[in-house]
């Protein structure tokens, strides 16, 4: 009787073991077919990246050249204008500025998404690229009677460990943001300040704020607020994907806090030099 | 004043500008400007020997060893696109002497040896550490290994990178301060006042029943469970992949599903990638299966490659005793990159979580790695360097 069943225990075994290996057989062709078929996805992903990225190079150099054109004209460069005549050159100037954003957002976009974003990192001062963006973009909030201060004196901080050049685009996205949905006479405060081995940048503005529930969708792709489409507000909704990008990729974390119809404040961190951790 | 190191990347079509910028770039973020050591990665797209050249125009007194690539990694990554990289190493403490050994396709265990024994003998005893670059298309990695262990000894910490070319298993090479190598083996021993960790990991899982391997030569498997050795890949892929399987090379569609064998020394199997079939169904692996070897297929996740290479990292910094890191390598198998395909960077963001960000980081993407079994390194009569596959192998250095 034993004898018997362990016959049988054996061949429930053999039969267990052919079925395992017929499953594994399975199981290797289905990753098989996902591995293809991924394979297939990046292949279209690159053909599809490298027409937007042929696109939007082609776009940009007209663009380039109506805008070289429309300042010519709008600086008298071709003869004097009358008022009527400027005003709808300046539109036609910034309606070009705009669409030269948005290529430039969809081109960065691009590169973040294929890999192809080249970040040089450096130790620099924070503070300095600060000023430089803050230069470039004061013209519009002067235009629009907006304030911006810084909420104590920047003295004594440690350099912090940073690509220059897409820690600028991170940072002009972020203020223009502010910039864009705060209402007239607004005020946007900036502070910076070292938190553990962090350096925290804060841009605090008193704009229209994010509906409570639209905030988790905030920094998706093309992801454009209900309150910002409704002021007519123009964007490409690839600003703080971007930004959120690139500060992930110098290793730090980016959030906000915001109320509709009272403002934002987004936060970022950036690494601080290692060896100025130590000093502190 | 202790190991100071940076990494330059060089990118462009003009092959010595590219060589030349990588160079220079890496020398710009070093305090001193008169590097000791290069590192050269490089695509194979450049033309090697203007490339090299590029290089040396920058920095002509350093000494210099690299190697072609599969895919080049930088602190910032892995890189998309075809790249030189360059690690300039500045340190009193330490000591470098390197050594070639060639004609890897005639007597591989010879190169090895030649290798190593010219690096033995103007380093001496003091020999802490040796690198090595081995091209594997010419020949068994594994015998290579062996060869430089004939010279170092039994237990000797060894790291490398098998020479890739961009995933095409044509041609490979190695450099050595002015020179271009192709069927060679480039060493480099460190001597002096410095820490070395290594970690090593894969991460690939077995499946299916074990096989045996009932005839082979080298690294040629004729025959498994006395079938042409072919027959577990058609076995597994069904038909219609079996037909690609003899007409295009093996490695481009296998080298995901490698094989792997038990081994002393080791919790995880011991890795072989297949690279080509010939018309009787024999495998040619990058390195030998002894005959009698109980092998399986192995299988990866793109989750447990991320959990190992952490591991990895985290076994070397555990050897550093402390110290802080200041210059990492990594030596990490191409199959690793298919498997991750645009999300390799993810194993490396692993990797640096453990050891840093910032710490000066280079890498390739190679056809074999060279490491301790279990990155034992420690208690040095069970440090038993070995040929590796399908392995991430990091190799971190400190004060």
């Amino acid at each position: 009787m034993d004898e018997k069943n362990g016959t049988e225990r054996i061949k429930q075994l053999e039969e267990l073991l052919k079925e395992q290996q017929q499953s594994a057989r399975l199981l290797v062709r289905r990753d098989l077919e996902l591995a293809r078929a991924n394979e297939k996805l990046q292949e279209f992903d690159e053909i599809k990246s490298n027409f937007i990225s042929v696109v939007a190079h082609q776009l940009r150099t007209p663009l380039s050249g109506i805008k070289w054109t429309l300042n010519m004209l709008l600086n008298g460069d071709l003869g004097a204008l009358n008022n009527d005549q400027k005003t709808f050159l300046m539109k036609s100037y910034e309606s070009n500025n705009r669409m030269i954003t948005l290529i430039n957002d969809m081109l960065d976009t691009d590169r973040i998404q294929s890999g192809k974003m080249h970040y040089g990192f450096r130790y620099i001062n924070i503070v300095d690229l600060l000023d430089n963006v803050l230069f470039e973009i004061s013209p519009e909030a002067i235009k629009r009677n907006i304030s911006i201060e810084f909420k104590r004196k920047l003295e004594n901080l440690p350099q912090v460990y940073v690509d220059p050049e897409t820690m600028r685009a991170a940072l002009q996205n972020l203020l223009e943001n502010a910039i864009k949905y705060t209402i007239e006479s607004g005020k946007i405060v900036l502070d910076v300040e070292q938190v553990g081995d962090m350096l925290q940048i804060s841009i605090n503005d008193t704009g229209i704020g994010i509906p409570e529930d639209q905030k988790k969708k905030i920094f998706e792709r093309f992801f454009r607020g209900r309150n910002a489409v409704k002021r007519e507000t123009d964007g490409s909704g690839l600003g703080l994907y971007i930004a959120k990008t690139i500060v992930e990729k110098h290793g730090g974390t980016i959030w906000f806090e915001s109320e509709e119809n009272k403002g934002t404040t987004f936060y970022f961190t950036v690494p601080i030099k290692i060896e100025d951790i130590k000093k502190n | 004043m202790g190991i100071n190191a940076s990494v330059g990347v060089g990118q462009g079509d003009d092959s010595y500008t590219v060589g030349a910028n990588a160079c220079q770039d890496a020398i710009d973020q070093l305090s001193e400007k008169n590097p000791d050591l290069l590192i050269v990665f490089s695509s194979v797209k450049y033309d090697q020997e203007k490339m090299l050249q590029g290089v040396r125009s920058v920095a002509p007194e350093a000494m210099l060893v690299g190697s072609s690539t599969s895919g080049e990694i930088t602190t910032q990554g892995p890189l998309k696109d075809n790249s030189v990289v360059v690690m300039a190493i500045k340190s009193p403490e330490i000591k470098y002497f390197t050594g070639v050994g060639e004609n890897i396709k005639v007597n591989p265990r010879a190169a090895g040896k030649e290798a190593a024994d010219k690096v033995k003998a103007e380093a001496g005893p003091a020999l802490k550490a040796f690198l090595m670059i081995p091209d594997v298309l010419a020949g068994n990695g594994a015998d290579i290994v062996r060869g430089v262990l004939d010279s170092l000894g039994t237990h000797f910490p060894v790291v490398g990178g098998a020479s890739g070319d961009d995933f095409a298993f044509k041609k490979t090479y190695q450099y050595l301060n002015d020179k271009v190598y192709s069927g060679a083996v480039v060493g480099l021993g460190l001597t002096g006042n410095f820490k070395i960790g290594i970690g090593v990991k894969h991460g690939w899982i077995p499946v299916g029943e074990p096989v045996t391997v009932t005839k082979s030569s080298g690294s040629v498997i004729h025959e498994i469970d006395g079938k042409p050795a072919i027959k577990i890949y058609e076995d597994y892929f069904g038909e219609e992949e079996a037909k690609v399987l003899r007409t295009e090379t093996l490695a481009k569609l296998a080298i995901t599903y490698p094989l792997g064998m038990k081994v002393a020394g080791s919790d995880e199997l011991l890795i072989r990638d297949p690279i080509t079939v010939d018309e009787h169904g024999s495998i040619t692996c990058a390195a030998e299966i002894p005959e009698g070897s109980e092998i399986r297929l192995m299988v990866g996740s793109r989750d447990e490659a991320v959990k190992v290479a952490k591991a990895a990292a985290l076994n070397a910094m555990e050897q550093l005793e402390g110290s802080a890191p200041k210059a990492v390598i990594i030596f990490n198998c191409i199959a690793r990159n298919k498997l991750f395909g645009d999300k390799s960077g993810d194993e490396i963001k692993a990797i640096q979580e453990a050891i840093g960000n910032q710490v000066p980081l280079i890498g390739f993407y190679t056809y074999g790695e060279q490491a301790p079994l279990g990155g034992e390194v420690k208690n040095i009569e069970k440090c038993n360097s070995a040929f590796h596959n399908e392995t991430v192998v990091i190799c971190v250095l400190a004060d």
